[in-house]
């Protein structure tokens, strides 16, 4: 996956300037040189910080809702772009004031694998061929294999280019034959309903309920969460692991069928709660029960919001 | 972590003596309607069940049962008309759809799938409402009391509770 400054900031320059789109969402360097952070450029100036890498696994889907009526153009991943088709299905962003600018990728990296082989704050990252180069805090060069730090949600992914950009960055990406869901799933699920337990609870005792994950995801934008209603109280954000557990079990409730299983939460978490063990069964589930992946065809129904009248009388006595 | 079931330590005596917390949710033109008719037929049943009447089995919230699951029940069941049947048509429809994916999300994340439970119970369905309460006290009798999910602690704290019994 090329590093495509230029193209891009071509792209967005004419973009802005011709009129055609009001606002660049794009991405930039933050603090974290292994993350990028989100960019909104209203101005042409404001595009020299526009990048686009490995690092930049933001879901810019997130944004596009809060632009109401203007046109914006947004660099766009394969996963960005089936969760601004759910928005499109929602009614939540209209098409016709989108412009995709669609960037093939070949996966994001996931900072905290980096850190694991690392231990050591990193001040750079750049990348050569298949390999990472890290330059740490301490002036120490490392060398990492790519393949080995990119995000899980990544190595199931089956998105790579996306397919209604409206203009593409780069050459298009050979989709590799990837199962499509996370086998680790099939192995919890095999598991004894203790060790599922165990997992669960392990996960849920690292959560803050910091939000950051609901935060970052596209599919959730109420103007009320729940999580932050006080009529009525659904959530006490105590450091007992129940509220945690409430917490994650309803969004997830929330997001079925609507999750796209992009990753974006589980790389925003501070804490790493393997919050895609979750999303990943409830995409499953879907796909098993209802025939249903979110964000793929705009044409198809959302799954909840809807039903057949054969559907399984499962688990009703 | 172990799954210690509750009554491997006590006595055979505490065992009989702890029963069950189950909250109902039970919508008003058919399951509520036959538990009803348990009741008027004296049918005989376990006292677990706490009932909670909702219009339709389509207005029970995911929530709900997490919440009930969270302030400690022991059981939790929801319970609409058959499909087909809807006092409003189509309610029990999308029920079917959520709870199934809320069944299997909680078995997922190793919650005991005897503690959530699902049924149709038509509004003629006395008996076999008594039946589901029987058999499902029976079922979580046999897992002990709800521990996974519990909230431990207490949202006021016992000082200020205690003050404010006092004042």
């Amino acid at each position: 996956m090329k590093s495509d400054r230029t193209e891009l900031q071509q792209l967005a320059h004419q973009l802005l300037e011709s009129g055609q789109a009001e606002v660049v969402l794009g991405h930039t360097r933050g603090s974290d040189p292994l993350t990028a952070v989100p960019l909104f450029a209203a101005r042409p100036e404001q595009l020299e910080a526009l990048v686009y890498d490995f690092t930049c696994g933001f879901n810019l889907a997130r944004f596009v809702r809060r632009f109401e009526n203007r046109r914006v153009a947004v660099v766009t991943k394969g996963c960005d772009e089936r969760s601004l088709i759910g928005l499109i299905q929602e009614k939540q962003i209209r098409r016709e004031l989108l412009i995709v600018i669609g960037v093939p990728c070949a996966g994001v990296i996931d900072p905290r694998l980096v850190r694991l082989h690392l231990r050591e704050q990193v001040v750079r990252v750049s990348r050569t061929g298949e390999e990472l180069e890290v330059v740490l805090a301490s002036g120490d060069k490392r060398t990492l294999p790519l393949t080995d730090l990119i995000h899980r949600a990544c190595r199931v992914c089956r998105v790579r280019n996306p397919r209604f950009a409206d203009y593409l960055i780069g050459e298009q990406i050979t989709q590799p034959a990837v199962s499509e869901f996370d086998p680790e799933i099939e192995n919890l699920a095999a598991a004894s309903r203790s060790r599922r337990w165990v997992q669960f609870r392990r996960e849920m005792d690292k959560c803050i309920l910091c939000l950051a994950c609901r935060n970052v995801c596209p599919a959730c934008y109420c103007s009320t969460c729940f999580a932050e209603s006080s009529q009525p109280r659904w959530l006490t954000r105590t450091s007992d692991v129940s509220d945690a557990m409430f917490f994650h079990l309803s969004r997830l409730m929330h997001l079925a069928g609507r999750c796209t299983g992009c990753g974006a939460c589980e790389r925003a978490c501070p804490m790493g709660v393997r919050l895609g063990l979750y999303t990943e069964r409830l995409r499953k589930d879907v796909k098993e029960l209802f025939g249903f992946e979110a964000g793929v065809d705009p044409a198809v129904e959302q799954p909840f919001a809807c039903f057949r009248l054969d559907d399984t009388n499962k688990v009703f006595r | 972590m172990n799954e210690t079931q509750h009554n491997t330590d006590s006595s055979a005596d505490t065992e009989e003596k702890w029963n069950p917390k189950i909250v109902a949710f039970l919508c008003n033109w058919c399951s509520y309607a036959g538990a009803d008719l348990a009741g008027v037929s004296r049918i005989q049943y376990p006292a677990t069940v706490r009932v909670v009447r909702v219009p339709c089995s389509g207005r029970v919230n995911p929530l709900f049962v997490l919440r009930a699951l969270q302030q400690g029940a022991d059981g939790v069941l929801v319970a609409g008309c058959h499909p087909g049947d809807c006092h409003y048509l189509t309610g029990n429809y999308f029920a079917r759809r959520r709870f199934l994916i809320l069944a299997r999300l909680l078995d997922f994340c190793g919650i005991e799938p005897e503690r959530v439970q699902f049924a149709w119970v038509s509004a003629s369905e006395g008996q076999k409402f008594a039946e589901l309460i029987r058999a499902m006290t029976a079922e979580i009798k046999a897992l002990g009391p709800a521990q996974r999910m519990v909230r431990k602690i207490a949202l006021v704290p016992p000082e200020v509770s205690q003050a404010l019994e006092t004042e």
